[in-house]
C-alpha cells in the first residue's frame, strides 16, 4: 500500500489505494465499530480480513472474528450493539438469507450502539448461486440501505451508515457488489485509528428486547415512524438536464454517468442518483418526459417511485448491468443514435479444481465404489465435483445432508433401494451440515456422509475453520473436532482417511457400503488432506513426479474421469501429456489410467 | 487510460495489477477485479482506469490496451481492444523453463517500456531478486 500524507487542519490523513472491502473495514473502524462478525463468502470476505489487519496494526481493543454461520454472526454482533458497542456484520448476499431471521426482529427491536449490516451482492453472478438484490431484503426487513457507486463512496457511506444507525437506533445496511468490493481506488483515509474506551452496559427493557406479540405491534409502529423520518430527509441527486430521467444507484450509476459523458448525452437525459435507495420519500418526477430506473438487480427504486424499467422490459431482468448492457439500454430508449453489439465469441473452459487437489482424489475414489449413487453436493471448491460426475445437486450451505436425508426417505417410501451420498466440506459441515445430520440420525436415515476436510475455508481465500487451535490473529482458542462430534452422535461407522491413499480409501468406501446395507443407517467418512492451494498444504504435500509413457492410447479416460487440469491432450501426437507449468507432482493421476501409462518417474 | 489485464489464477495477474497501480502513484486510479470460482487456472480479469473516470469497469472495444498473460485468452482480449501486449512463444518457453513465477515481472517490465514508465521507478517497485527478469523484459532480451 502506498501512502501519501495530506495535512488538514487537525488530524492527519493519507491517500491509500484500497479495495472496496478494505475501504469499508477502514471506515467502520475509524467510526469506532469495535465488534465485527462474519462468515466468509465471495465477494465479501476481505472486509473482515482487513478489519483483522487493522486491529493488529493499531493494536485495537476490538472483537473481530469469523463465526460459524451468518445467523450466529449477526446475532453475536447485534447483541454487542445492545450493550452500546458499535458493531457490524458482513456477509455475501446468500449469507443474508441465513441471517434474515434475526435481522427481521432487529429492525423492530432496534439497537443501542450502531449496528451495520454489510451485504455483498454478485450481479452476473460470478461466484454465487443467485444474483439476488440485498437492497430488497433491506426493504423487507424495513431498514435503510446505502448503495455506493464507487470505492470512495463505499468508505463514505460506511461512515454514514454508522451515524444513521446511531441516530435512529436502527440496523442500517450497506449494500456492495462484486465490482465495488473487488474494485480499487485511491482514497483519503485517517492515518491512525485510536483506541476508545468501551463501556458495555445492558439496560434491561423486556418490552423491547423480549417483546411479546402485542408489544411488537407498538415496536412496528415506532419503526415505521423512524422510517418515515429517514425517508423525509432522503432525496435524489440530479445531474445533467435532459427530458428523460434515468434513476439509478450503486455501480450502475457510475456506468451511466461515464457513458453519458462519453456520448455527450447531457442535454438528452437527466441522471438521478439515490445514495440511499430505501426508504425513498414521494418524489414528483412529472416534469420529465419519462422516468426509467436502471439498477442492479431488482426494481427497488422502480417500485418505490413507480418508474419504468424492468417491469416494461427496458432493463434486462437478469445479469450484470455492465458498461455494454448500459450502453444497449441507452440505445434502446432512443437517446443513443447507434450501438453495435459485440459478438462475444469467447467461451472459457469450465472452472476446475486445482491440480493436485485432494477433493479430486476423493471424488475419483467415491465413484469407483458408489458408481450408481445420487450425489448430494454442497457449497465450496468441491462443488466442482460436478466435473467428475460426483455432484448431482448444489443448493445452499448444508443442503447436501438434508437432501441425502430427503432422497433416502423418498426412495424408502417407494420401496426402492438407492445409494445416496452426501458430500460436504469441513467448514460447511459446521455451518449448517451438523444440524441436518442430527436430524437425519434421529430419524433413522440411511446414507453415506463424506466430509471433505482440508482444514480451511478454501474457496473464499483460506480462512480458518473451527477445528483450528488458534484464531485469525494466532491466539489460542478451543479447536472443535469433527470426529468427536460425530462419534458422540452414536454413528456406528466413522473412518478418517487421506484421499491421497487410494487403496485405503477404496477399502474404507467399500466397508461403508456394506455397513450401510447391513445396518440400514448412516456411515461417515472424513477425507482429510490439506488444501494444496495454501503454503502449508503445498509444503507438506508429497512430491512424486509422473510422466505419460509412449504406450498412451490417447483414450482420454484420465482427462474425462480424473479431470486434472494438468493432464493435457496433445493434438499432434494424439497422446496425453503432463503440463509441467501447473502440475504439482502429486502422482494422484496414476490410478486414473487403466493401462498404467501414467508412471512414476524414478 | 484504460487497461485490461487478462490471465489465469496462479499467474500473478493481481500482483501485476498492483505494480501497475503503484507506477501511476499520484494519479486517479479506478480498478475492478473479477476472479471466478476456480482458484488455479480460472480466468482472472482486471480493469484498470487511470485518469478522470467514474466507473471502475471497461466495456468491450473500449480499452486502450490489453495485457495478456495467457495466450489461451486471446479471443477475449480482442473483444476489448486490437492493441494487445502478449508474450511470444519464445518468451513464454524461456520464462516457463527458467522460472515460471517471473511471468508477471517480465510482463511488467515490457509494459513499463511501452507505457514510458521511468525505469528507476518501475524497478524500485519490485523485489530485488526479480531484477534479472525485469531487465530482460525491459530490454526485450528474449527474442
Ligand atoms: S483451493 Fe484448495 S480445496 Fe480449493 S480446489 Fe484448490 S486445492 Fe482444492
Ligand atoms: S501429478 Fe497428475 S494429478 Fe498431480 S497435478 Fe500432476 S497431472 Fe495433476
Amino acid at each position: 500500500m502506498l501512502a501519501k500524507f495530506v495535512f488538514f487542519a487537525k488530524s492527519i490523513f493519507m491517500i491509500e489505494i484500497l479495495s472496496g472491502n478494505e475501504a469499508i473495514a477502514q471506515a467502520l473502524l475509524e467510526s469506532n465499530v469495535r465488534f465485527a462478525s462474519a462468515y466468509p463468502g465471495t465477494p465479501s470476505s476481505e472486509i473482515l480480513r482487513y478489519g483483522l489487519y487493522l486491529k493488529s496494526k493499531y493494536n485495537l481493543n476490538a472483537y473481530i472474528e469469523w463465526s460459524i454461520n451468518e445467523k450466529v454472526a449477526l446475532e453475536e454482533a447485534l447483541s454487542a450493539s445492545f450493550t452500546g458497542i458499535d458493531s457490524a456484520f458482513f456477509c455475501k448476499q446468500v449469507g443474508l438469507n441465513v441471517a434474515l431471521d434475526p435481522l427481521m426482529s432487529a429492525s423492530l427491536v432496534g439497537t443501542q450502539g450502531a449496528f451495520v449490516v454489510v451485504a455483498a451482492d454478485d450481479p452476473g453472478p460470478y461466484s454465487s448461486q443467485t444474483e439476488q438484490d440485498s437492497r430488497m431484503l433491506a426493504l423487507f426487513a424495513k431498514i435503510p440501505v446505502f448503495d455506493p457507486s464507487d470505492i470512495k463512496e463505499a468508505y463514505d457511506f460506511s461512515k454514514k451508515a454508522v451515524e444513521l444507525s446511531r441516530t435512529y437506533k436502527l440496523p442500517v445496511m450497506l449494500r456492495t457488489t462484486t465490482r465495488i468490493s473487488h474494485g480499487r481506488q485511491n482514497i483519503v483515509v485517517q492515518d491512525n485509528i485510536e483506541n476508545i474506551t468501551l463501556n458495555a452496559e445492558f439496560k434491561k427493557d423486556p418490552a423491547r428486547f423480549a417483546a411479546t406479540p402485542k408489544l411488537r405491534f407498538i415496536l412496528h409502529k415506532k419503526l415505521n415512524e423512524k422510517l418515515f423520518s429517514i425517508a423525509s430527509k432522503n432525496s435524489l441527486k440530479f445531474d445533467f438536464f435532459g427530458n428523460i430521467l434515468l434513476v439509478s444507484s450503486g455501480l450502475v450509476y457510475s456506468n451511466l454517468y461515464e457513458l453519458i459523458q462519453e456520448h455527450k448525452l447531457q442535454d438528452k437525459v437527466t441522471l438521478a442518483k439515490a445514495d440511499m435507495p430505501y426508504p425513498l420519500p414521494n418524489i414528483d418526477l412529472s416534469r420529465f418526459e419519462k422516468a426509467i430506473a436502471i439498477e442492479e438487480t431488482y426494481p427497488l427504486i422502480e417500485l418505490q417511485l413507480n418508474t419504468q424499467g424492468r417491469r416494461n422490459n427496458i432493463v434486462p431482468k437478469e445479469g450484470e448491468l455492465s458498461m455494454d448492457v448500459c450502453e444497449q439500454i441507452l440505445y434502446n430508449i432512443g437517446v443513443l443514435d447507434s450501438f453495435v453489439p459485440v459478438n462475444i465469441d469467447f467461451k472459457d473452459k469450465p472452472p476446475s479444481l486445482c491440480p493436485g487437489c485432494a477433493h479430486r482424489s476423493a471424488f475419483f475414489e467415491i465413484k469407483q465404489v458408489y458408481s450408481d449413487a445420487i450425489f448430494a453436493g454442497d457449497i465450496g471448491c468441491y462443488t466442482l465435483g460436478v466435473n467428475l460426475g460426483v455432484t448431482d445437486t448444489v443448493f445452499c450451505m448444508g443442503a447436501s445432508v438434508s437432501f441425502a436425508f430427503g432422497f433416502n426417505k423418498a426412495f424408502k417410501l417407494s420401496n426402492k433401494n438407492h445409494h445416496v451420498v452426501a458430500i460436504i466440506g469441513d467448514s460447511t459441515f459446521f455451518h449448517t451440515g451438523l444440524s441436518a445430520l442430527i436430524d437425519a440420525i434421529h430419524n433413522n436415515a440411511k446414507f453415506l456422509l463424506v466430509i471433505l476436510d482440508n482444514s480451511t475455508v478454501a474457496m473464499t481465500g483460506n480462512q480458518k475453520t473451527l477445528s483450528s487451535p488458534v484464531n485469525s490473529l494466532g491466539e489460542a482458542v478451543k479447536p472443535i473436532s469433527i470426529e468427536k462430534i460425530v462419534r458422540n452422535l452414536d454413528i456406528g461407522f466413522l473412518e478418517i482417511v487421506d484421499p491421497y491413499d487410494f487403496k485405503k480409501s477404496i477399502e474404507v468406501l467399500k466397508q461403508s457400503k456394506d455397513y450401510i446395507e447391513k445396518n440400514s443407517s448412516i456411515a461417515v467418512i472424513i477425507f482429510r488432506h490439506l488444501c494444496v492451494n495454501t503454503d502449508e498444504g503445498l509444503k507438506n504435500n508429497p512430491i512424486i513426479k509422473v510422466f505419460v509413457d509412449n504406450d498412451c492410447k490417447g483414450c482420454k479416460l484420465c482427462i474425462d474421469e480424473f479431470e486434472c487440469q494438468s493432464l493435457i491432450f496433445n493434438e499432434d501426437t494424439k497422446q496425453v501429456e503432463i503440463d509441467r507449468k501447473t502440475c504439482i507432482d502429486c502422482a494422484q493421476c496414476i490410478y486414473s489410467c487403466p493401462f498404467g501409462s501414467i508412471k512414476v518417474l524414478k | 487510460m484504460k487497461i485490461v489485464l487478462l490471465g489465469r489464477g496462479g499467474e500473478g495477474v493481481l500482483y501485476l495489477s498492483r505494480l501497475i497501480i503503484k507506477s501511476f502513484d499520484g494519479q486517479n486510479i479506478l480498478s475492478s477485479e473479477i476472479h471466478g470460482m476456480a482458484k488455479k487456472g480460472g480466468l482472472v480479469e482486471v480493469h484498470l482506469k487511470i485518469g478522470d473516470y467514474k466507473s471502475p469497469t471497461i466495456g468491450y472495444k473500449k480499452a486502450d490496451l490489453v495485457v495478456l498473460l495467457n495466450n489461451s485468452l486471446k479471443k477475449l482480449a480482442y473483444l476489448y481492444s486490437q492493441n494487445i501486449i502478449f508474450l511470444s512463444e519464445k518468451e513464454q518457453e524461456y520464462i516457463l523453463k527458467s522460472n515460471p513465477k517471473m511471468l508477471n515481472i517480465y510482463m511488467f517490465a515490457k509494459l513499463a517500456k511501452v507505457l514510458n514508465i521511468d525505469y528507476q521507478k518501475a524497478i524500485s517497485l519490485i523485489n530485488k531478486n526479480d531484477a534479472e527478469f525485469f531487465n530482460k523484459g525491459f530490454n526485450n532480451d528474449i527474442q
